[in-house]
Protein backbone atom coordinates (compact mmCIF):
# COMPACT_ATOMS: atom_id res chain seq x y z
CA UNK A 1 0.00 0.00 0.00
CA UNK A 2 1.32 3.33 -0.75
CA UNK A 3 2.21 6.05 1.59
CA UNK A 4 -1.01 7.70 2.62
CA UNK A 5 -0.82 11.39 0.64
CA UNK A 6 0.84 13.91 3.82
CA UNK A 7 -1.02 17.19 4.07
CA UNK A 8 0.84 20.36 6.31
CA UNK A 9 -1.28 22.79 7.86
CA UNK A 10 0.08 25.83 8.76
CA UNK A 11 -1.63 28.03 11.69
CA UNK A 12 -1.03 29.75 14.99
CA UNK A 13 -3.82 28.84 16.82
CA UNK A 14 -3.23 25.91 18.54
CA UNK A 15 -6.56 25.23 19.21
CA UNK A 16 -7.38 25.48 15.54
CA UNK A 17 -4.11 23.83 14.26
CA UNK A 18 -4.99 20.79 16.43
CA UNK A 19 -8.12 20.53 14.97
CA UNK A 20 -7.72 20.79 11.22
CA UNK A 21 -4.92 17.85 11.95
CA UNK A 22 -7.79 15.89 13.48
CA UNK A 23 -9.69 16.39 10.52
CA UNK A 24 -7.28 15.29 8.22
CA UNK A 25 -6.17 12.15 10.27
CA UNK A 26 -9.89 10.89 10.18
CA UNK A 27 -9.36 10.76 6.96
CA UNK A 28 -6.42 8.42 7.12
CA UNK A 29 -4.29 11.02 5.57
CA UNK A 30 -1.04 12.04 7.46
CA UNK A 31 -0.60 15.66 8.99
CA UNK A 32 2.02 17.57 9.52
CA UNK A 33 1.07 21.03 11.34
CA UNK A 34 3.23 23.87 11.82
CA UNK A 35 2.98 27.18 13.93
CA UNK A 36 4.53 29.79 11.49
CA UNK A 37 5.40 29.91 7.84
CA UNK A 38 9.09 29.51 8.65
CA UNK A 39 8.79 26.37 10.22
CA UNK A 40 6.76 25.06 7.15
CA UNK A 41 9.40 26.08 4.82
CA UNK A 42 11.99 24.66 7.03
CA UNK A 43 10.77 21.56 6.71
CA UNK A 44 9.50 21.73 2.84
CA UNK A 45 10.85 19.87 0.19
CA UNK A 46 9.82 19.09 -2.98
CA UNK A 47 7.86 16.14 -3.21
CA UNK A 48 7.36 15.78 0.73
CA UNK A 49 4.02 16.98 1.19
CA UNK A 50 1.00 16.70 -1.09
CA UNK A 51 -1.71 19.49 0.20
CA UNK A 52 -0.94 22.42 2.19
CA UNK A 53 -3.50 23.99 4.69
CA UNK A 54 -2.37 27.45 6.05
CA UNK A 55 -3.96 30.68 7.99
CA UNK A 56 -3.08 33.93 6.59
CA UNK A 57 -2.59 36.10 9.38
CA UNK A 58 0.32 34.77 11.02
CA UNK A 59 3.54 35.91 13.08
CA UNK A 60 5.88 36.50 11.39
CA UNK A 61 5.84 35.51 7.26
CA UNK A 62 2.16 35.87 6.60
CA UNK A 63 0.60 33.49 4.32
CA UNK A 64 0.52 35.21 1.06
CA UNK A 65 3.87 35.32 1.51
CA UNK A 66 4.33 31.78 2.35
CA UNK A 67 2.18 31.33 -0.70
CA UNK A 68 4.91 33.50 -2.59
CA UNK A 69 7.96 31.70 -1.29
CA UNK A 70 6.52 28.51 -1.93
CA UNK A 71 5.99 29.74 -5.68
CA UNK A 72 9.51 31.48 -6.40
CA UNK A 73 11.17 27.90 -5.31
CA UNK A 74 8.68 25.99 -7.88
CA UNK A 75 6.41 24.03 -6.22
CA UNK A 76 3.02 22.97 -7.63
CA UNK A 77 2.08 21.88 -3.90
CA UNK A 78 -1.77 23.07 -3.68
CA UNK A 79 -2.43 25.41 -1.10
CA UNK A 80 -5.84 25.63 0.57
CA UNK A 81 -5.81 28.86 2.33
CA UNK A 82 -8.67 28.70 5.66
CA UNK A 83 -8.57 32.10 7.33
CA UNK A 84 -10.66 33.88 10.36
CA UNK A 85 -10.31 37.80 7.85
CA UNK A 86 -13.13 38.09 5.77
CA UNK A 87 -11.29 40.42 3.34
CA UNK A 88 -12.53 40.38 -0.82
CA UNK A 89 -8.79 41.75 -1.28
CA UNK A 90 -7.00 39.02 0.32
CA UNK A 91 -9.69 36.52 -1.51
CA UNK A 92 -8.72 37.57 -4.63
CA UNK A 93 -4.54 38.35 -4.40
CA UNK A 94 -4.38 34.94 -2.77
CA UNK A 95 -6.85 33.25 -5.41
CA UNK A 96 -4.78 35.22 -8.31
CA UNK A 97 -1.26 34.04 -6.06
CA UNK A 98 -2.86 30.36 -7.39
CA UNK A 99 -4.13 29.15 -4.37
CA UNK A 100 -5.81 25.96 -4.66
CA UNK A 101 -9.23 27.40 -2.38
CA UNK A 102 -10.01 30.20 -0.13
CA UNK A 103 -12.03 29.32 3.32
CA UNK A 104 -13.42 31.27 6.21
CA UNK A 105 -13.09 30.10 9.03
CA UNK A 106 -15.43 28.75 10.63
CA UNK A 107 -15.35 26.16 7.69
CA UNK A 108 -17.31 23.77 7.28
CA UNK A 109 -15.94 20.25 7.25
CA UNK A 110 -17.65 19.01 3.89
CA UNK A 111 -16.46 21.72 2.06
CA UNK A 112 -12.85 21.68 3.21
CA UNK A 113 -12.53 17.89 2.66
CA UNK A 114 -13.95 18.14 -0.51
CA UNK A 115 -11.34 20.75 -1.45
CA UNK A 116 -8.85 18.39 0.12
CA UNK A 117 -9.79 15.44 -2.16
CA UNK A 118 -10.02 17.44 -5.24
CA UNK A 119 -6.30 18.57 -4.73
CA UNK A 120 -5.24 15.74 -3.92
CA UNK A 121 -6.46 14.41 -7.10
CA UNK A 122 -5.23 17.43 -9.02
CA UNK A 123 -1.98 16.60 -7.89
CA UNK A 124 -1.94 12.62 -8.39
CA UNK A 125 -3.25 13.60 -11.77
CA UNK A 126 0.14 16.00 -12.29
CA UNK A 127 2.41 13.04 -11.68
CA UNK B 1 -1.68 64.91 13.71
CA UNK B 2 -0.13 66.32 16.93
CA UNK B 3 -2.82 64.94 18.94
CA UNK B 4 -3.15 61.71 17.21
CA UNK B 5 0.79 60.95 18.01
CA UNK B 6 0.04 62.06 21.70
CA UNK B 7 -2.00 59.53 22.07
CA UNK B 8 0.38 56.61 20.46
CA UNK B 9 3.22 58.28 22.67
CA UNK B 10 0.94 57.35 25.89
CA UNK B 11 0.71 53.66 24.73
CA UNK B 12 2.97 52.13 27.35
CA UNK B 13 1.16 53.78 30.04
CA UNK B 14 -2.29 51.69 28.87
CA UNK B 15 -0.91 48.56 27.84
CA UNK B 16 -4.29 46.57 29.36
CA UNK B 17 -5.99 45.72 26.35
CA UNK B 18 -2.90 42.99 25.17
CA UNK B 19 -4.29 40.98 27.87
CA UNK B 20 -7.35 40.62 25.10
CA UNK B 21 -4.89 39.33 22.88
CA UNK B 22 -3.06 37.13 24.49
CA UNK B 23 -4.05 33.46 23.18
CA UNK B 24 -3.40 30.32 24.48
CA UNK B 25 0.66 29.46 24.50
CA UNK B 26 1.22 30.39 20.51
CA UNK B 27 -2.36 30.28 20.13
CA UNK B 28 -2.40 33.71 19.90
CA UNK B 29 -5.00 34.65 16.78
CA UNK B 30 -3.78 38.52 16.06
CA UNK B 31 -0.53 38.73 14.60
CA UNK B 32 2.13 40.98 13.87
CA UNK B 33 1.27 44.07 12.23
CA UNK B 34 -1.82 43.79 12.22
CA UNK B 35 -2.53 42.81 15.74
CA UNK B 36 -0.48 46.25 16.94
CA UNK B 37 -2.07 48.14 14.41
CA UNK B 38 -5.56 47.34 16.19
CA UNK B 39 -4.63 47.54 19.31
CA UNK B 40 -2.88 51.11 18.95
CA UNK B 41 -5.95 52.30 17.72
CA UNK B 42 -7.93 50.65 20.72
CA UNK B 43 -5.03 51.76 22.88
CA UNK B 44 -5.12 55.31 21.78
CA UNK B 45 -8.91 55.68 22.69
CA UNK B 46 -8.12 53.96 25.91
CA UNK B 47 -5.16 56.07 26.89
CA UNK B 48 -7.29 59.32 26.03
CA UNK B 49 -10.42 57.81 27.73
CA UNK B 50 -12.46 59.85 25.53
CA UNK B 51 -11.25 63.60 26.33
CA UNK B 52 -13.35 64.84 24.17
CA UNK B 53 -11.48 68.31 23.26
CA UNK B 54 -12.58 69.80 19.99
CA UNK B 55 -10.50 68.09 17.70
CA UNK B 56 -11.84 66.13 14.21
CA UNK B 57 -9.31 63.89 14.18
CA UNK B 58 -9.95 62.44 17.80
CA UNK B 59 -13.78 62.08 17.26
CA UNK B 60 -12.90 60.54 13.93
CA UNK B 61 -10.47 58.24 15.63
CA UNK B 62 -12.35 57.49 18.56
CA UNK B 63 -15.00 56.30 16.24
CA UNK B 64 -13.02 54.44 13.84
CA UNK B 65 -11.21 52.72 16.85
CA UNK B 66 -14.44 51.56 18.24
CA UNK B 67 -15.44 50.00 15.40
CA UNK B 68 -11.95 48.08 15.04
CA UNK B 69 -12.45 46.93 18.49
CA UNK B 70 -15.36 45.33 17.39
CA UNK B 71 -13.28 43.68 14.41
CA UNK B 72 -10.87 42.56 16.56
CA UNK B 73 -13.06 40.76 19.53
CA UNK B 74 -15.35 39.48 16.68
CA UNK B 75 -11.50 37.60 15.08
CA UNK B 76 -10.32 36.54 18.24
CA UNK B 77 -13.82 35.07 19.29
CA UNK B 78 -14.01 33.47 15.72
CA UNK B 79 -10.88 31.42 16.87
CA UNK B 80 -11.59 29.03 19.22
CA UNK B 81 -15.13 28.70 17.52
CA UNK B 82 -13.86 27.58 14.37
CA UNK B 83 -12.11 25.19 16.39
CA UNK B 84 -14.76 23.52 18.45
CA UNK B 85 -17.13 23.45 14.54
CA UNK B 86 -14.25 21.43 13.30
CA UNK B 87 -13.53 19.25 16.18
CA UNK B 88 -17.36 18.93 16.63
CA UNK B 89 -17.52 17.52 12.99
CA UNK B 90 -14.61 15.70 13.45
CA UNK B 91 -15.92 13.74 16.31
CA UNK B 92 -19.03 12.90 13.92
CA UNK B 93 -16.99 11.32 11.62
CA UNK B 94 -14.95 9.64 14.14
CA UNK B 95 -18.53 8.53 15.38
CA UNK B 96 -19.68 7.25 11.82
CA UNK B 97 -16.72 5.01 11.23
CA UNK B 98 -16.90 1.24 11.97
CA UNK B 99 -13.48 1.58 14.07
CA UNK B 100 -15.03 3.98 16.39
CA UNK B 101 -12.15 5.25 18.14
CA UNK B 102 -13.46 6.46 21.94
CA UNK B 103 -10.37 7.59 22.75
CA UNK B 104 -10.56 10.03 19.82
CA UNK B 105 -13.56 10.84 20.40
CA UNK B 106 -13.12 11.74 23.85
CA UNK B 107 -9.66 14.30 22.75
CA UNK B 108 -11.45 15.90 20.70
CA UNK B 109 -14.28 16.92 22.89
CA UNK B 110 -12.11 18.11 26.04
CA UNK B 111 -10.89 20.08 23.16
CA UNK B 112 -13.96 21.18 22.13
CA UNK B 113 -14.67 21.90 25.78
CA UNK B 114 -11.41 23.88 26.43
CA UNK B 115 -11.86 26.40 23.35
CA UNK B 116 -15.55 27.04 24.66
CA UNK B 117 -13.63 27.84 28.07
CA UNK B 118 -11.01 29.87 25.56
CA UNK B 119 -13.58 31.88 24.38
CA UNK B 120 -15.45 32.81 27.50
CA UNK B 121 -12.45 34.07 28.95
CA UNK B 122 -12.04 35.98 25.80
CA UNK B 123 -15.52 37.66 26.68
CA UNK B 124 -14.52 37.88 30.34
CA UNK B 125 -11.00 39.43 29.80
CA UNK B 126 -13.15 42.04 27.39
CA UNK B 127 -15.88 42.88 30.45
CA UNK B 128 -12.55 43.00 32.70
CA UNK B 129 -11.22 45.50 30.61
CA UNK B 130 -14.37 47.43 30.83
CA UNK B 131 -14.82 47.43 34.55
CA UNK B 132 -10.78 48.54 35.03
CA UNK B 133 -11.80 51.49 33.76
CA UNK B 134 -13.65 51.78 36.35
CA UNK B 135 -16.46 54.43 37.07
CA UNK B 136 -14.76 57.88 38.64
CA UNK B 137 -17.79 59.47 40.37
CA UNK B 138 -17.24 62.97 41.24
CA UNK B 139 -19.17 66.18 41.32
CA UNK B 140 -20.14 66.81 37.78
CA UNK B 141 -22.03 69.50 36.13
CA UNK B 142 -24.47 68.00 33.36
CA UNK B 143 -24.28 71.19 31.34
CA UNK B 144 -20.44 70.55 30.59
CA UNK B 145 -21.26 67.41 29.84
CA UNK B 146 -23.90 68.32 27.25
CA UNK B 147 -21.32 70.46 25.82
CA UNK B 148 -18.72 68.48 25.70
CA UNK B 149 -20.53 65.70 24.01
CA UNK B 150 -21.58 68.40 21.44
CA UNK B 151 -18.32 68.70 20.68
CA UNK B 152 -18.25 65.16 19.49
CA UNK B 153 -21.29 64.91 17.46
CA UNK B 154 -21.03 68.71 16.07
CA UNK B 155 -19.61 67.18 12.87
CA UNK B 156 -22.46 64.96 12.01
CA UNK B 157 -24.93 67.60 12.81
CA UNK B 158 -23.20 69.99 10.39
CA UNK B 159 -23.20 67.45 7.80
CA UNK B 160 -27.26 66.23 7.54
CA UNK B 161 -27.81 69.93 7.96
CA UNK B 162 -29.46 69.44 11.48
CA UNK B 163 -30.02 73.05 13.52
CA UNK B 164 -29.38 72.65 17.11
CA UNK B 165 -31.40 74.45 19.58
CA UNK B 166 -29.77 74.52 23.21
CA UNK B 167 -31.12 75.12 26.65
CA UNK B 168 -29.07 75.31 29.24
CA UNK B 169 -28.74 77.77 32.32
CA UNK B 170 -25.65 78.12 34.17
CA UNK B 171 -24.57 76.66 36.19
CA UNK B 172 -26.90 74.05 36.77
CA UNK B 173 -26.83 71.71 39.98
CA UNK B 174 -24.17 69.23 40.09
CA UNK B 175 -24.74 65.75 40.25
CA UNK B 176 -22.54 62.66 41.12
CA UNK B 177 -21.13 60.84 38.40
CA UNK B 178 -18.28 59.20 35.90
CA UNK B 179 -17.68 62.54 33.59
CA UNK B 180 -16.80 59.93 30.38
CA UNK B 181 -19.64 57.89 31.14
CA UNK B 182 -21.89 60.30 31.21
CA UNK B 183 -20.81 61.96 28.23
CA UNK B 184 -21.15 58.51 26.43
CA UNK B 185 -25.20 58.30 27.49
CA UNK B 186 -25.60 61.73 25.68
CA UNK B 187 -23.34 61.16 22.81
CA UNK B 188 -25.26 58.35 22.38
CA UNK B 189 -28.52 60.20 22.83
CA UNK B 190 -27.13 62.45 20.42
CA UNK B 191 -26.56 60.34 17.67
CA UNK B 192 -29.15 58.46 17.48
CA UNK B 193 -31.67 61.78 17.51
CA UNK B 194 -29.52 62.38 14.05
CA UNK B 195 -29.72 58.85 12.95
CA UNK B 196 -33.55 59.22 13.21
CA UNK B 197 -33.47 62.40 11.19
CA UNK B 198 -31.28 61.47 8.91
CA UNK B 199 -33.43 58.26 8.08
CA UNK B 200 -36.15 60.10 6.36
CA UNK B 201 -36.71 63.44 4.43
CA UNK B 202 -38.25 65.51 6.48
CA UNK B 203 -38.49 69.53 6.18
CA UNK B 204 -37.76 70.18 9.75
CA UNK B 205 -34.04 68.98 10.90
CA UNK B 206 -33.67 69.71 14.62
CA UNK B 207 -32.18 68.31 17.55
CA UNK B 208 -32.79 70.11 20.78
CA UNK B 209 -31.35 69.53 23.96
CA UNK B 210 -31.73 70.75 27.57
CA UNK B 211 -30.71 70.70 31.07
CA UNK B 212 -33.03 71.86 33.34
CA UNK B 213 -32.96 71.22 37.19
CA UNK B 214 -35.77 69.51 38.83
CA UNK B 215 -36.73 70.78 42.51
CA UNK B 216 -39.38 69.10 43.29
CA UNK B 217 -37.95 65.51 42.26
CA UNK B 218 -34.05 67.19 43.65
CA UNK B 219 -33.18 65.71 40.25
CA UNK B 220 -31.12 67.46 36.80
CA UNK B 221 -32.71 66.23 33.86
CA UNK B 222 -31.10 65.82 29.97
CA UNK B 223 -33.06 66.20 27.56
CA UNK B 224 -32.79 65.15 24.05
CA UNK B 225 -35.92 65.82 21.28
CA UNK B 226 -35.52 65.16 17.63
CA UNK B 227 -38.03 66.27 14.49
CA UNK B 228 -37.49 62.72 13.23
CA UNK B 229 -40.22 60.17 13.07
CA UNK B 230 -40.32 59.43 16.59
CA UNK B 231 -41.12 55.63 18.07
CA UNK B 232 -43.93 53.74 16.78
CA UNK B 233 -46.01 52.74 19.77
CA UNK B 234 -45.22 48.98 19.30
CA UNK B 235 -41.68 49.38 19.79
CA UNK B 236 -41.35 51.80 23.19
CA UNK B 237 -40.74 48.83 25.34
CA UNK B 238 -38.10 47.84 23.34
CA UNK B 239 -35.84 50.70 22.71
CA UNK B 240 -33.50 50.12 25.46
CA UNK B 241 -32.95 46.40 25.11
CA UNK B 242 -29.69 45.43 24.47
CA UNK B 243 -29.09 44.34 20.18
CA UNK B 244 -32.40 45.77 19.36
CA UNK B 245 -32.04 48.34 16.92
CA UNK B 246 -34.11 49.17 13.70
CA UNK B 247 -30.94 50.90 11.79
CA UNK B 248 -29.33 49.00 8.77
CA UNK B 249 -25.58 47.69 10.45
CA UNK B 250 -26.81 48.85 13.55
CA UNK B 251 -25.71 46.70 16.94
CA UNK B 252 -28.62 48.00 19.16
CA UNK B 253 -26.00 48.81 21.93
CA UNK B 254 -26.23 52.25 21.98
CA UNK B 255 -29.33 53.17 24.05
CA UNK B 256 -29.14 49.78 26.00
CA UNK B 257 -25.63 51.05 27.26
CA UNK B 258 -27.10 54.79 28.36
CA UNK B 259 -29.63 52.63 30.60
CA UNK B 260 -27.15 50.50 32.55
CA UNK B 261 -24.87 53.58 33.09
CA UNK B 262 -28.13 56.04 33.97
CA UNK B 263 -29.33 53.28 36.22
CA UNK B 264 -25.16 52.71 37.94
CA UNK B 265 -25.74 56.47 38.53
CA UNK B 266 -29.16 55.92 40.58
CA UNK B 267 -30.99 57.07 37.68
CA UNK B 268 -33.51 56.93 35.13
CA UNK B 269 -34.09 56.96 31.19
CA UNK B 270 -37.16 57.38 29.49
CA UNK B 271 -38.30 57.67 25.68
CA UNK B 272 -41.55 58.66 24.32
CA UNK B 273 -43.02 60.61 21.86
CA UNK B 274 -43.27 64.52 21.89
CA UNK B 275 -46.82 65.60 21.04
CA UNK B 276 -45.83 68.38 18.48
CA UNK B 277 -43.86 64.65 17.16
CA UNK B 278 -40.02 63.68 17.31
CA UNK B 279 -39.02 61.20 19.49
CA UNK B 280 -37.93 62.52 23.14
CA UNK B 281 -35.71 60.79 25.78
CA UNK B 282 -34.51 62.26 29.01
CA UNK B 283 -32.15 61.40 31.54
CA UNK B 284 -32.92 62.17 35.18
CA UNK B 285 -30.17 61.75 37.93
CA UNK B 286 -30.31 62.46 41.60
CA UNK B 287 -28.88 66.24 42.38
CA UNK B 288 -26.07 66.61 44.34
CA UNK B 289 -27.08 68.40 47.13
CA UNK B 290 -30.75 69.29 47.59
CA UNK B 291 -29.95 72.92 48.59
CA UNK B 292 -28.54 73.92 45.21
CA UNK B 293 -31.19 71.88 43.30
CA UNK B 294 -34.44 73.85 45.43
CA UNK B 295 -32.48 77.28 45.09
CA UNK B 296 -32.59 77.60 41.40
CA UNK B 297 -35.03 76.36 38.65
CA UNK B 298 -32.10 76.11 35.20
CA UNK B 299 -34.39 76.76 32.58
CA UNK B 300 -37.85 77.73 31.64
CA UNK B 301 -39.41 74.36 30.74
CA UNK B 302 -38.13 72.81 27.64
CA UNK B 303 -41.06 71.63 26.70
CA UNK B 304 -41.28 67.77 28.22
Amino acid sequence: MPNPPVIAVVDDDEAMRLALSELVEVLSLTCRDFDRAEAFLAAYEPQVFDCLITDLSLPGMCGLELQRKLHALGSSMPIIVVTATSNPMLRTRALENGAFAYLEKPVKDKVLVGHIMSALREGEAQV
Amino acid sequence: MSKTRLHESELPMRSRERSVHKGHGNGSSFTGRERKDKGAEFAALAASRMQPGDDPVHSLLYHRALGELATLIAHEIRQPLSAIVTNGETSLRWMSRDDLNAEKVRNLTSRMVASARRANDIVQRILDMAADDAPRHIPVDLSDVVEEALLLVRHDLESEGIELSLLIARPSPEVLGDRIQLQQVVVNLLSNSIQAIAQVRCAKRQVSVSVEAQPETSAVTVAVRDSGPGIPDSLRDCVFQSFFTTKAGGMGVGLALCESIVVAHGGTIAASNHCEGGALFSVSLPALSDEVCAGRSAVPSAGA
